[in-house]
Protein backbone atom coordinates (compact mmCIF):
# COMPACT_ATOMS: atom_id res chain seq x y z
CA UNK A 1 0.00 0.00 0.00
CA UNK A 2 1.63 3.23 -1.09
CA UNK A 3 0.84 5.43 1.80
CA UNK A 4 2.00 8.92 2.46
CA UNK A 5 4.10 9.36 5.56
CA UNK A 6 2.51 7.68 8.51
CA UNK A 7 2.75 9.37 11.88
CA UNK A 8 4.38 6.27 13.27
CA UNK A 9 7.39 6.69 11.03
CA UNK A 10 8.03 10.26 11.93
CA UNK A 11 7.46 10.44 15.63
CA UNK A 12 10.17 11.75 17.88
CA UNK A 13 11.25 9.06 20.32
CA UNK A 14 13.09 6.75 18.00
CA UNK A 15 14.19 3.95 20.27
CA UNK A 16 16.21 1.19 18.77
CA UNK A 17 13.35 -1.23 19.13
CA UNK A 18 10.56 1.01 17.96
CA UNK A 19 10.66 -0.29 14.43
CA UNK A 20 10.98 -3.96 15.10
CA UNK A 21 7.81 -5.10 13.50
CA UNK A 22 8.35 -8.76 14.17
CA UNK A 23 7.18 -8.58 17.70
CA UNK A 24 6.92 -6.47 20.78
CA UNK A 25 9.95 -5.09 22.61
CA UNK A 26 10.58 -6.76 25.92
CA UNK A 27 10.13 -5.51 29.46
CA UNK A 28 8.28 -2.68 31.06
CA UNK A 29 8.75 -0.19 28.23
CA UNK A 30 6.73 -2.47 25.99
CA UNK A 31 3.70 -1.80 28.15
CA UNK A 32 4.51 1.79 29.00
CA UNK A 33 4.87 3.00 25.42
CA UNK A 34 2.81 0.47 23.57
CA UNK A 35 0.44 1.66 20.89
CA UNK A 36 -0.64 -1.85 19.95
CA UNK A 37 -4.35 -2.41 20.40
CA UNK A 38 -3.79 -5.94 21.67
CA UNK A 39 -1.30 -4.87 24.34
CA UNK A 40 -3.59 -2.06 25.40
CA UNK A 41 -6.57 -4.42 25.48
CA UNK A 42 -4.61 -6.80 27.67
CA UNK A 43 -3.68 -4.01 30.06
CA UNK A 44 -7.30 -2.87 30.31
CA UNK A 45 -8.40 -6.39 31.12
CA UNK A 46 -5.77 -6.92 33.81
CA UNK A 47 -6.49 -3.51 35.29
CA UNK A 48 -10.14 -4.38 35.37
CA UNK A 49 -9.43 -7.67 37.10
CA UNK A 50 -7.26 -6.00 39.72
CA UNK A 51 -10.04 -3.50 40.43
CA UNK A 52 -12.54 -6.35 40.51
CA UNK A 53 -10.54 -8.01 43.28
CA UNK A 54 -10.20 -4.70 45.09
CA UNK A 55 -13.92 -3.90 44.88
CA UNK A 56 -14.66 -7.52 45.68
CA UNK A 57 -12.68 -7.41 48.91
CA UNK A 58 -14.70 -4.37 49.95
CA UNK A 59 -17.91 -6.26 49.15
CA UNK A 60 -16.82 -9.20 51.27
CA UNK A 61 -16.07 -6.88 54.16
CA UNK A 62 -19.54 -5.39 53.78
CA UNK A 63 -21.11 -8.86 53.71
CA UNK A 64 -19.04 -9.98 56.71
CA UNK A 65 -20.34 -7.03 58.72
CA UNK A 66 -23.89 -7.83 57.64
CA UNK A 67 -23.59 -11.48 58.64
CA UNK A 68 -25.13 -10.54 61.97
CA UNK A 69 -27.19 -7.62 63.22
CA UNK A 70 -25.30 -5.20 65.42
CA UNK A 71 -21.85 -3.78 64.77
CA UNK A 72 -19.06 -6.33 64.61
CA UNK A 73 -16.21 -5.49 62.32
CA UNK A 74 -16.29 -1.91 61.03
CA UNK A 75 -17.32 1.55 62.13
CA UNK A 76 -20.54 2.86 60.49
CA UNK A 77 -18.68 5.68 58.75
CA UNK A 78 -16.16 3.24 57.30
CA UNK A 79 -19.00 0.96 56.26
CA UNK A 80 -20.48 3.80 54.24
CA UNK A 81 -17.10 4.43 52.64
CA UNK A 82 -16.94 0.75 51.74
CA UNK A 83 -20.29 0.76 49.94
CA UNK A 84 -19.39 4.00 48.15
CA UNK A 85 -15.95 3.01 46.94
CA UNK A 86 -17.11 -0.52 46.15
CA UNK A 87 -19.69 0.96 43.77
CA UNK A 88 -17.30 3.46 42.19
CA UNK A 89 -14.51 0.90 41.77
CA UNK A 90 -16.80 -1.72 40.25
CA UNK A 91 -18.56 0.68 37.85
CA UNK A 92 -15.62 2.79 36.72
CA UNK A 93 -12.72 0.47 37.49
CA UNK A 94 -13.96 -3.03 36.77
CA UNK A 95 -16.93 -3.20 34.39
CA UNK A 96 -16.25 -0.26 32.07
CA UNK A 97 -12.51 -0.92 31.56
CA UNK A 98 -13.20 -4.61 30.96
CA UNK A 99 -15.44 -3.74 28.03
CA UNK A 100 -12.91 -1.23 26.71
CA UNK A 101 -10.36 -4.05 26.90
CA UNK A 102 -12.60 -6.22 24.76
CA UNK A 103 -13.14 -3.34 22.35
CA UNK A 104 -9.41 -2.86 21.96
CA UNK A 105 -8.76 -6.49 21.28
CA UNK A 106 -11.73 -7.15 19.06
CA UNK A 107 -12.91 -4.07 17.20
CA UNK A 108 -9.86 -3.79 14.87
CA UNK A 109 -9.78 -7.54 14.25
CA UNK A 110 -13.50 -7.83 13.64
CA UNK A 111 -13.62 -5.01 11.11
CA UNK A 112 -10.33 -5.96 9.44
CA UNK A 113 -8.28 -2.96 10.56
CA UNK A 114 -4.62 -3.09 11.55
CA UNK A 115 -5.09 -1.13 14.77
CA UNK A 116 -7.19 1.61 16.33
CA UNK A 117 -7.36 4.94 14.53
CA UNK A 118 -5.34 6.80 17.16
CA UNK A 119 -2.93 4.34 18.78
CA UNK A 120 -1.08 6.86 20.92
CA UNK A 121 -4.28 8.37 22.30
CA UNK A 122 -5.22 4.78 23.06
CA UNK A 123 -2.11 4.45 25.21
CA UNK A 124 -3.12 7.61 27.07
CA UNK A 125 -6.66 6.42 27.66
CA UNK A 126 -5.29 3.42 29.45
CA UNK A 127 -2.56 5.03 31.51
CA UNK A 128 -4.94 7.70 32.83
CA UNK A 129 -6.75 4.92 34.66
CA UNK A 130 -3.83 4.34 37.01
CA UNK A 131 -3.77 7.75 38.74
CA UNK A 132 -7.57 7.70 38.91
CA UNK A 133 -7.53 4.32 40.64
CA UNK A 134 -4.83 5.48 43.03
CA UNK A 135 -6.88 8.55 43.92
CA UNK A 136 -10.00 6.50 44.56
CA UNK A 137 -8.36 3.84 46.65
CA UNK A 138 -5.92 6.27 48.29
CA UNK A 139 -8.84 8.35 49.54
CA UNK A 140 -9.35 5.74 52.26
CA UNK A 141 -6.16 6.95 53.89
CA UNK A 142 -6.78 10.68 54.17
CA UNK A 143 -8.30 12.37 57.23
CA UNK A 144 -12.05 11.78 57.35
CA UNK A 145 -11.86 8.61 55.29
CA UNK A 146 -13.07 7.84 51.79
CA UNK A 147 -16.27 9.24 50.30
CA UNK A 148 -19.27 7.93 52.23
CA UNK A 149 -22.04 9.42 50.11
CA UNK A 150 -22.81 6.34 48.06
CA UNK A 151 -21.52 5.98 44.48
CA UNK A 152 -24.19 8.49 43.38
CA UNK A 153 -22.26 11.28 45.18
CA UNK A 154 -25.40 12.98 46.45
CA UNK A 155 -25.21 16.31 48.23
CA UNK A 156 -25.49 17.51 50.95
CA UNK A 157 -23.22 14.81 52.41
CA UNK A 158 -20.72 15.06 49.59
CA UNK A 159 -20.34 18.79 50.18
CA UNK A 160 -19.65 18.34 53.87
CA UNK A 161 -17.04 15.57 53.83
CA UNK A 162 -13.25 16.04 53.79
CA UNK A 163 -10.56 16.01 51.15
CA UNK A 164 -11.33 12.47 50.00
CA UNK A 165 -14.20 14.02 48.07
CA UNK A 166 -11.82 16.23 46.14
CA UNK A 167 -9.77 13.16 45.30
CA UNK A 168 -12.92 11.36 44.19
CA UNK A 169 -13.97 14.31 42.04
CA UNK A 170 -10.55 14.43 40.40
CA UNK A 171 -10.67 10.67 39.86
CA UNK A 172 -14.07 10.95 38.18
CA UNK A 173 -12.77 13.72 35.92
CA UNK A 174 -9.77 11.64 34.88
CA UNK A 175 -11.85 8.53 34.31
CA UNK A 176 -14.23 10.60 32.22
CA UNK A 177 -11.38 11.93 30.09
CA UNK A 178 -10.13 8.39 29.59
CA UNK A 179 -13.58 7.15 28.57
CA UNK A 180 -14.08 10.04 26.18
CA UNK A 181 -10.76 9.48 24.44
CA UNK A 182 -11.48 5.77 24.28
CA UNK A 183 -14.89 6.42 22.75
CA UNK A 184 -13.56 8.84 20.15
CA UNK A 185 -11.02 6.20 19.18
CA UNK A 186 -13.60 3.45 18.93
CA UNK A 187 -16.06 5.49 16.87
CA UNK A 188 -13.45 6.80 14.44
CA UNK A 189 -11.99 3.34 14.02
CA UNK A 190 -15.34 1.76 13.28
CA UNK A 191 -16.48 4.52 10.95
CA UNK A 192 -13.26 4.90 8.97
CA UNK A 193 -11.03 1.84 9.11
CA UNK A 194 -13.29 -0.98 8.05
CA UNK A 195 -11.87 -3.42 5.50
CA UNK A 196 -13.20 -3.23 1.95
CA UNK A 197 -16.62 -4.85 1.82
CA UNK A 198 -17.23 -4.60 5.57
CA UNK A 199 -20.38 -2.55 5.39
CA UNK A 200 -21.98 -1.35 8.60
CA UNK A 201 -24.69 -3.97 8.41
CA UNK A 202 -22.10 -6.73 8.06
CA UNK A 203 -20.28 -5.80 11.26
CA UNK A 204 -20.38 -8.33 14.08
CA UNK A 205 -22.84 -7.34 16.76
CA UNK A 206 -20.11 -6.70 19.29
CA UNK A 207 -18.82 -3.89 17.07
CA UNK A 208 -22.31 -2.47 16.67
CA UNK A 209 -23.05 -2.45 20.36
CA UNK A 210 -19.73 -0.72 21.07
CA UNK A 211 -20.36 1.89 18.37
CA UNK A 212 -23.63 2.78 20.08
CA UNK A 213 -22.11 2.60 23.56
CA UNK A 214 -19.34 4.97 22.53
CA UNK A 215 -21.91 7.53 21.38
CA UNK A 216 -23.65 7.22 24.75
CA UNK A 217 -20.35 7.87 26.47
CA UNK A 218 -19.65 10.92 24.31
CA UNK A 219 -23.06 12.29 25.22
CA UNK A 220 -23.12 11.71 28.96
CA UNK A 221 -19.53 11.84 30.19
CA UNK A 222 -19.42 15.63 29.79
CA UNK A 223 -22.61 15.82 31.85
CA UNK A 224 -21.03 13.84 34.68
CA UNK A 225 -17.97 16.06 34.43
CA UNK A 226 -20.24 19.09 34.72
CA UNK A 227 -22.02 17.67 37.75
CA UNK A 228 -18.81 17.02 39.64
CA UNK A 229 -17.43 20.41 38.60
CA UNK A 230 -20.48 21.96 40.25
CA UNK A 231 -19.84 19.87 43.37
CA UNK A 232 -16.30 21.16 43.42
CA UNK A 233 -17.33 24.81 43.18
CA UNK A 234 -19.98 24.24 45.84
CA UNK A 235 -17.28 22.88 48.08
CA UNK A 236 -14.55 25.39 47.48
CA UNK A 237 -15.60 28.37 45.38
CA UNK A 238 -18.67 29.73 47.11
CA UNK A 239 -21.41 28.57 44.76
CA UNK A 240 -24.60 27.00 46.15
CA UNK A 241 -25.94 24.93 43.30
CA UNK A 242 -26.90 22.05 45.55
CA UNK A 243 -26.69 23.63 48.97
CA UNK A 244 -30.11 24.46 50.37
CA UNK A 245 -28.59 26.80 52.95
CA UNK A 246 -27.37 29.01 50.12
CA UNK A 247 -30.58 28.77 48.09
CA UNK A 248 -29.52 25.73 46.08
CA UNK A 249 -31.35 22.50 45.44
CA UNK A 250 -29.94 19.04 46.21
CA UNK A 251 -32.50 17.38 43.97
CA UNK A 252 -31.04 19.23 41.00
CA UNK A 253 -27.91 17.17 41.50
CA UNK A 254 -30.01 14.01 41.34
CA UNK A 255 -31.51 15.08 38.02
CA UNK A 256 -28.10 15.82 36.53
CA UNK A 257 -26.50 12.73 37.99
CA UNK A 258 -29.19 10.38 36.70
CA UNK A 259 -29.29 12.04 33.32
CA UNK A 260 -25.77 10.66 33.16
CA UNK A 261 -26.46 7.64 35.36
CA UNK A 262 -29.16 5.86 33.46
CA UNK A 263 -27.36 5.95 30.10
CA UNK A 264 -24.34 4.84 32.12
CA UNK A 265 -26.07 1.63 33.16
CA UNK A 266 -26.67 0.91 29.47
CA UNK A 267 -23.04 1.72 28.77
CA UNK A 268 -22.34 -1.19 31.08
CA UNK A 269 -24.80 -3.57 29.44
CA UNK A 270 -24.82 -2.90 25.68
CA UNK A 271 -21.30 -4.32 25.11
CA UNK A 272 -22.43 -7.32 27.17
CA UNK A 273 -25.31 -7.75 24.72
CA UNK A 274 -22.72 -7.63 21.95
CA UNK A 275 -20.57 -10.36 23.49
CA UNK A 276 -23.55 -12.61 24.10
CA UNK A 277 -24.72 -12.03 20.53
CA UNK A 278 -21.39 -13.41 19.29
CA UNK A 279 -21.33 -16.40 21.61
CA UNK A 280 -24.86 -17.77 21.37
CA UNK A 281 -24.81 -18.21 17.55
CA UNK A 282 -21.37 -19.85 17.77
CA UNK A 283 -22.56 -22.54 20.15
CA UNK A 284 -25.99 -22.93 18.58
CA UNK A 285 -24.22 -23.30 15.20
CA UNK A 286 -26.79 -21.03 13.61
CA UNK A 287 -26.56 -17.42 12.47
CA UNK A 288 -27.88 -14.84 14.90
CA UNK A 289 -31.64 -14.61 14.58
CA UNK A 290 -32.82 -11.12 13.62
CA UNK A 291 -29.45 -9.38 13.10
CA UNK A 292 -30.99 -6.14 11.86
CA UNK A 293 -33.58 -6.07 14.61
CA UNK A 294 -30.72 -6.47 17.10
CA UNK A 295 -29.08 -3.35 15.72
CA UNK A 296 -32.31 -1.38 15.83
CA UNK A 297 -33.21 -2.65 19.30
CA UNK A 298 -29.79 -1.63 20.60
CA UNK A 299 -30.22 1.84 19.13
CA UNK A 300 -33.71 2.20 20.58
CA UNK A 301 -32.49 1.20 24.01
CA UNK A 302 -29.73 3.79 23.74
CA UNK A 303 -32.12 6.56 22.71
CA UNK A 304 -34.74 5.68 25.31
CA UNK A 305 -32.06 5.59 28.01
CA UNK A 306 -31.98 9.40 27.88
CA UNK A 307 -35.59 9.89 28.92
CA UNK A 308 -36.02 7.55 31.87
CA UNK A 309 -33.69 8.99 34.51
CA UNK A 310 -36.58 10.06 36.75
CA UNK A 311 -37.23 6.44 37.76
CA UNK A 312 -34.38 6.87 40.23
CA UNK A 313 -36.19 9.75 41.89
CA UNK A 314 -39.82 8.73 42.32
CA UNK A 315 -39.61 9.62 46.00
CA UNK A 316 -38.25 13.16 45.73
CA UNK A 317 -41.61 14.77 45.03
CA UNK A 318 -41.77 15.25 41.28
CA UNK A 319 -45.20 16.25 39.91
CA UNK A 320 -47.49 13.28 39.25
CA UNK A 321 -47.21 13.92 35.50
CA UNK A 322 -43.43 13.61 35.80
CA UNK A 323 -43.65 10.37 37.72
CA UNK A 324 -46.08 8.96 35.18
CA UNK A 325 -43.94 10.02 32.26
CA UNK A 326 -40.86 8.34 33.71
CA UNK A 327 -42.83 5.25 34.64
CA UNK A 328 -44.16 4.69 31.12
CA UNK A 329 -40.93 5.67 29.40
CA UNK A 330 -39.06 3.18 31.56
CA UNK A 331 -41.49 0.41 30.76
CA UNK A 332 -41.05 1.16 27.08
CA UNK A 333 -37.42 0.02 27.32
CA UNK A 334 -38.68 -3.45 28.08
CA UNK A 335 -39.87 -3.67 24.46
CA UNK A 336 -36.49 -3.51 22.65
CA UNK A 337 -34.96 -5.49 25.51
CA UNK A 338 -37.60 -8.16 24.96
CA UNK A 339 -36.76 -8.18 21.24
CA UNK A 340 -33.17 -9.03 22.12
CA UNK A 341 -34.07 -11.78 24.55
CA UNK A 342 -36.45 -13.20 21.96
CA UNK A 343 -33.74 -13.15 19.29
CA UNK A 344 -31.22 -14.94 21.49
CA UNK A 345 -33.72 -17.65 22.31
CA UNK A 346 -34.77 -17.94 18.68
CA UNK A 347 -31.08 -18.31 17.74
CA UNK A 348 -30.84 -21.30 20.06
CA UNK A 349 -34.13 -22.77 18.84
CA UNK A 350 -33.40 -26.02 16.98
CA UNK A 351 -29.69 -25.25 16.98
CA UNK A 352 -27.15 -28.01 17.51
CA UNK A 353 -26.11 -26.66 20.85
CA UNK A 354 -23.15 -27.54 23.01
CA UNK A 355 -22.44 -26.05 26.39
CA UNK A 356 -18.78 -25.19 26.72
CA UNK A 357 -17.91 -22.63 29.39
CA UNK A 358 -18.52 -19.50 27.25
CA UNK A 359 -21.98 -20.78 26.34
CA UNK A 360 -22.73 -21.66 29.97
CA UNK A 361 -21.95 -18.12 31.00
CA UNK A 362 -23.96 -16.76 28.06
CA UNK A 363 -27.00 -18.86 28.95
CA UNK A 364 -26.52 -17.95 32.61
CA UNK A 365 -26.52 -14.33 31.49
CA UNK A 366 -29.73 -14.84 29.57
CA UNK A 367 -31.61 -16.36 32.50
CA UNK A 368 -30.34 -14.07 35.22
CA UNK A 369 -30.23 -10.80 33.30
CA UNK A 370 -33.89 -11.38 32.50
CA UNK A 371 -34.64 -11.67 36.22
CA UNK A 372 -32.89 -8.33 36.69
CA UNK A 373 -34.91 -6.84 33.86
CA UNK A 374 -38.13 -7.97 35.49
CA UNK A 375 -37.21 -6.61 38.91
CA UNK A 376 -36.41 -3.37 37.06
CA UNK A 377 -39.93 -3.36 35.68
CA UNK A 378 -41.29 -3.86 39.19
CA UNK A 379 -39.26 -0.87 40.36
CA UNK A 380 -40.43 1.18 37.40
CA UNK A 381 -43.99 1.13 38.75
CA UNK A 382 -44.06 4.40 40.66
CA UNK A 383 -46.26 3.41 43.61
CA UNK A 384 -44.33 0.18 44.05
CA UNK A 385 -41.01 1.99 43.90
CA UNK A 386 -42.12 4.37 46.60
CA UNK A 387 -42.06 1.47 49.03
CA UNK A 388 -39.05 -0.32 47.52
CA UNK A 389 -36.76 2.65 46.86
CA UNK A 390 -33.57 2.48 48.93
CA UNK A 391 -34.28 -1.05 50.07
CA UNK A 392 -32.34 -4.22 49.34
CA UNK A 393 -34.75 -4.92 46.50
CA UNK A 394 -32.91 -2.26 44.49
CA UNK A 395 -29.59 -3.82 45.46
CA UNK A 396 -30.86 -7.19 44.23
CA UNK A 397 -32.06 -5.63 40.96
CA UNK A 398 -28.85 -3.97 40.01
CA UNK A 399 -26.68 -6.89 40.95
CA UNK A 400 -28.73 -9.14 38.72
CA UNK A 401 -28.20 -6.81 35.77
CA UNK A 402 -24.61 -5.91 36.57
CA UNK A 403 -23.08 -9.10 37.96
CA UNK A 404 -25.08 -11.83 36.28
CA UNK A 405 -25.54 -9.43 33.37
CA UNK A 406 -22.44 -7.44 32.59
CA UNK A 407 -19.92 -9.53 34.55
CA UNK A 408 -21.18 -12.91 33.33
CA UNK A 409 -20.92 -11.63 29.77
CA UNK A 410 -17.35 -10.52 30.47
CA UNK A 411 -16.52 -14.00 31.81
CA UNK A 412 -18.22 -15.60 28.81
CA UNK A 413 -16.17 -13.39 26.50
CA UNK A 414 -12.89 -14.17 28.24
CA UNK A 415 -13.42 -17.93 27.90
CA UNK A 416 -14.59 -17.46 24.32
CA UNK A 417 -11.63 -15.38 23.09
CA UNK A 418 -8.86 -16.60 25.40
CA UNK A 419 -7.90 -19.40 22.96
CA UNK A 420 -7.68 -16.82 20.16
CA UNK A 421 -5.62 -14.43 22.28
CA UNK A 422 -3.23 -16.92 23.87
CA UNK A 423 -3.22 -19.79 21.39
CA UNK A 424 -4.04 -22.21 24.22
CA UNK A 425 -7.22 -23.91 25.34
CA UNK A 426 -8.34 -23.27 28.86
CA UNK A 427 -9.29 -26.24 31.02
CA UNK A 428 -12.91 -26.98 30.21
CA UNK A 429 -13.42 -28.88 33.45
CA UNK A 430 -12.17 -26.02 35.61
CA UNK A 431 -14.08 -23.49 33.49
CA UNK A 432 -17.32 -25.36 34.11
CA UNK A 433 -16.51 -25.59 37.81
CA UNK A 434 -15.93 -21.83 37.86
CA UNK A 435 -19.26 -21.30 36.13
CA UNK A 436 -21.26 -23.43 38.54
CA UNK A 437 -19.59 -22.00 41.63
CA UNK A 438 -20.28 -18.48 40.34
CA UNK A 439 -23.84 -19.31 39.38
CA UNK A 440 -24.66 -20.86 42.76
CA UNK A 441 -22.71 -18.34 44.82
CA UNK A 442 -24.26 -15.43 42.97
CA UNK A 443 -27.84 -16.58 43.36
CA UNK A 444 -27.39 -17.51 47.00
CA UNK A 445 -25.91 -14.08 47.62
CA UNK A 446 -28.41 -11.96 45.75
CA UNK A 447 -31.74 -13.73 45.41
CA UNK A 448 -32.49 -13.41 49.15
CA UNK A 449 -31.90 -9.67 48.86
CA UNK A 450 -35.23 -9.45 47.02
CA UNK A 451 -36.94 -10.87 50.12
CA UNK A 452 -35.04 -8.53 52.41
CA UNK A 453 -36.03 -5.55 50.31
CA UNK A 454 -39.67 -6.57 50.14
CA UNK A 455 -39.60 -6.94 53.92
CA UNK A 456 -38.29 -3.40 54.19
CA UNK A 457 -34.57 -3.71 54.90
CA UNK A 458 -32.90 -0.43 53.86
CA UNK A 459 -29.70 -0.43 51.81
CA UNK A 460 -26.41 1.18 52.92
CA UNK A 461 -26.70 0.40 56.64
CA UNK A 462 -24.20 -1.56 58.77
CA UNK A 463 -26.83 -2.80 61.24
CA UNK A 464 -30.37 -4.12 60.85
CA UNK A 465 -33.42 -5.36 62.69
CA UNK A 466 -33.33 -8.93 64.01
CA UNK A 467 -35.94 -10.37 61.67
CA UNK A 468 -33.63 -9.83 58.69
CA UNK A 469 -30.88 -12.04 60.11
CA UNK A 470 -31.40 -15.38 58.32
CA UNK A 471 -31.50 -14.09 54.75
CA UNK A 472 -28.51 -11.86 55.46
CA UNK A 473 -26.52 -14.84 56.71
CA UNK A 474 -27.40 -16.85 53.62
CA UNK A 475 -26.51 -13.88 51.43
CA UNK A 476 -23.11 -13.54 53.08
CA UNK A 477 -22.35 -17.23 52.59
CA UNK A 478 -23.23 -16.93 48.90
CA UNK A 479 -21.10 -13.82 48.54
CA UNK A 480 -18.05 -15.61 49.91
CA UNK A 481 -18.61 -18.59 47.59
CA UNK A 482 -18.91 -16.22 44.64
CA UNK A 483 -15.94 -14.10 45.68
CA UNK A 484 -13.50 -16.94 46.27
CA UNK A 485 -14.47 -18.79 43.11
CA UNK A 486 -13.05 -15.84 41.19
CA UNK A 487 -9.60 -16.89 42.38
CA UNK A 488 -10.21 -20.10 40.46
CA UNK A 489 -10.90 -17.93 37.42
CA UNK A 490 -7.57 -16.17 37.95
CA UNK A 491 -5.84 -19.54 38.13
CA UNK A 492 -7.53 -20.75 34.94
CA UNK A 493 -6.56 -17.63 33.01
CA UNK A 494 -2.94 -17.68 34.16
CA UNK A 495 -2.51 -21.36 33.37
CA UNK A 496 -4.05 -20.83 29.93
CA UNK A 497 -1.60 -18.03 29.20
CA UNK A 498 1.29 -20.21 30.39
CA UNK A 499 0.40 -23.28 28.36
CA UNK A 500 -2.20 -25.88 27.54
CA UNK A 501 -3.45 -27.65 24.45
CA UNK A 502 -2.92 -25.75 21.22
CA UNK A 503 -6.06 -23.90 20.19
CA UNK A 504 -7.15 -24.30 16.57
CA UNK A 505 -7.38 -21.10 14.51
CA UNK A 506 -11.12 -21.46 14.37
CA UNK A 507 -11.54 -22.60 17.93
CA UNK A 508 -15.31 -22.72 17.81
CA UNK A 509 -16.71 -24.17 14.62
CA UNK A 510 -19.76 -21.92 14.72
CA UNK A 511 -17.82 -18.66 15.12
CA UNK A 512 -17.62 -16.71 11.90
CA UNK A 513 -16.22 -13.23 12.51
CA UNK A 514 -12.90 -12.25 10.94
CA UNK A 515 -10.71 -13.01 13.96
CA UNK A 516 -11.75 -16.67 13.69
CA UNK A 517 -11.83 -17.05 9.92
CA UNK A 518 -8.86 -14.92 8.87
CA UNK A 519 -6.36 -14.97 11.75
CA UNK A 520 -4.30 -17.68 13.43
CA UNK A 521 -4.39 -18.50 17.15
CA UNK A 522 -2.62 -16.89 18.87
CA UNK A 523 -3.12 -13.72 16.89
CA UNK A 524 0.24 -12.30 15.77
CA UNK A 525 1.36 -9.01 17.26
CA UNK A 526 0.45 -7.22 14.04
CA UNK A 527 -2.59 -8.42 12.18
CA UNK A 528 -3.92 -7.85 8.71
CA UNK A 529 -0.74 -6.98 6.84
CA UNK A 530 -3.09 -6.55 3.96
CA UNK A 531 -6.67 -5.63 4.56
CA UNK A 532 -8.95 -8.64 4.22
CA UNK A 533 -11.67 -8.35 1.63
CA UNK A 534 -15.11 -9.13 2.92
CA UNK A 535 -17.56 -10.58 0.44
CA UNK B 1 6.23 -10.70 8.27
CA UNK B 2 6.10 -7.06 7.45
CA UNK B 3 4.49 -4.03 8.89
CA UNK B 4 0.75 -4.00 9.35
CA UNK B 5 -1.07 -2.25 6.58
CA UNK B 6 -1.56 1.38 7.28
CA UNK B 7 -4.66 3.43 6.85
CA UNK B 8 -4.80 5.14 3.46
CA UNK B 9 -4.34 8.93 3.45
CA UNK B 10 -8.03 9.18 2.73
CA UNK B 11 -8.85 7.06 5.79
CA UNK B 12 -6.51 9.12 7.95
CA UNK B 13 -8.13 12.36 6.85
CA UNK B 14 -11.58 11.01 7.54
CA UNK B 15 -10.51 9.65 10.91
CA UNK B 16 -9.13 13.02 11.94
CA UNK B 17 -12.29 14.71 10.77
CA UNK B 18 -14.52 12.30 12.72
CA UNK B 19 -12.39 12.74 15.81
CA UNK B 20 -12.59 16.52 15.51
CA UNK B 21 -16.37 16.42 15.23
CA UNK B 22 -16.66 14.10 18.24
CA UNK B 23 -14.28 16.19 20.32
CA UNK B 24 -16.32 19.26 19.43
CA UNK B 25 -19.45 17.45 20.61
CA UNK B 26 -17.85 16.63 23.94
CA UNK B 27 -16.48 20.11 24.53
CA UNK B 28 -19.68 21.65 23.26
CA UNK B 29 -21.89 19.73 25.67
CA UNK B 30 -19.62 20.53 28.59
CA UNK B 31 -19.23 24.20 27.62
CA UNK B 32 -22.94 24.85 27.05
CA UNK B 33 -23.82 23.15 30.32
CA UNK B 34 -21.20 25.05 32.31
CA UNK B 35 -21.97 28.40 30.69
CA UNK B 36 -25.63 27.88 31.45
CA UNK B 37 -25.17 27.14 35.14
CA UNK B 38 -22.33 29.55 35.83
CA UNK B 39 -23.82 32.62 34.14
CA UNK B 40 -26.36 34.66 36.06
C1 LIG C 1 -35.66 -3.45 31.74
C2 LIG C 1 -34.68 -2.71 32.11
C3 LIG C 1 -34.56 -1.94 33.44
C4 LIG C 1 -35.51 -1.31 34.17
C5 LIG C 1 -36.97 -1.20 33.86
C6 LIG C 1 -34.83 -0.72 35.32
C7 LIG C 1 -35.44 0.03 36.32
C8 LIG C 1 -34.81 0.54 37.43
C9 LIG C 1 -35.42 1.39 38.42
C10 LIG C 1 -36.88 1.84 38.40
C11 LIG C 1 -34.47 1.69 39.35
C12 LIG C 1 -34.64 2.62 40.56
C13 LIG C 1 -34.94 1.87 41.80
C14 LIG C 1 -34.87 2.75 43.01
O1 LIG C 1 -33.82 3.36 43.28
O2 LIG C 1 -35.88 2.83 43.73
C15 LIG C 1 -33.27 1.05 38.96
C16 LIG C 1 -32.08 1.11 39.67
C17 LIG C 1 -30.88 0.67 39.16
N1 LIG C 1 -30.68 0.00 37.97
FE1 LIG C 1 -32.11 -0.61 36.70
N2 LIG C 1 -33.52 -1.03 35.27
C18 LIG C 1 -33.31 -1.77 34.13
C19 LIG C 1 -32.12 -2.26 33.68
C20 LIG C 1 -30.90 -2.00 34.26
C21 LIG C 1 -29.63 -2.35 33.70
C22 LIG C 1 -29.44 -3.05 32.35
C23 LIG C 1 -28.68 -1.93 34.56
C24 LIG C 1 -27.19 -2.03 34.49
C25 LIG C 1 -26.52 -2.79 33.72
C26 LIG C 1 -29.35 -1.34 35.69
C27 LIG C 1 -28.71 -0.80 36.79
C28 LIG C 1 -29.32 -0.18 37.83
C29 LIG C 1 -28.63 0.38 38.96
C30 LIG C 1 -27.10 0.40 39.17
C31 LIG C 1 -29.61 0.90 39.81
C32 LIG C 1 -29.41 1.50 41.19
C33 LIG C 1 -28.78 2.80 41.23
C34 LIG C 1 -28.61 3.25 42.66
O3 LIG C 1 -29.57 3.75 43.22
O4 LIG C 1 -27.50 3.08 43.19
N3 LIG C 1 -30.70 -1.40 35.48
N4 LIG C 1 -33.50 0.34 37.77
CU1 LIG D 1 -32.09 3.84 35.58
Amino acid sequence: MSTATHAHDTHGHDHAHAHDHHGPPAGFSRWMYTTNHKDIGTMYLWFSFAMFLMGGSMALLIRAELFQPGLQLVEPQFFNSLTTVHGLVMVFGAIMPAFVGFANWLVPMQIGAADMAFPRMNNWSFWLLIPAALLLVGSFFVPGGAAASGWTLYPPLIIQQGMSIDMTILAVHILGASSIMGSINIITTILNLRAPGMTLMKMPLFVWTWLITAYLLIAVMPVLAGAVTMLLTDRHFGTSFFNAAGGGDPTMFMHIFWFFGHPEVYIMILPAFGIVSQIIPAFARKPLFGYASMVYATSSIAILSFIVWGHHMFTVGMPAAGNLFFMYATMLIAVPTGVKIFNWIATMWKGSMTFETPMLFAVGFLCLFTIGGFSGLVLAITPVDITLHNTYYVVAHFHYVLVSGALFAIMAGIYFWLPKWTGHMYSEGLGKLHFWLSMIGFNVAFFPQHFLGLAGMPRRIPDYALQFTEWNQISTVGAFIFGFSQLLFLYIVISTIRGGAKAPDRTWEGADSLEWTHLPSPVPYHTFETAPVVK
Amino acid sequence: MAEPHKPTPQQRRNALLSAAVLAAMVLGIYAVFMLKVFSA
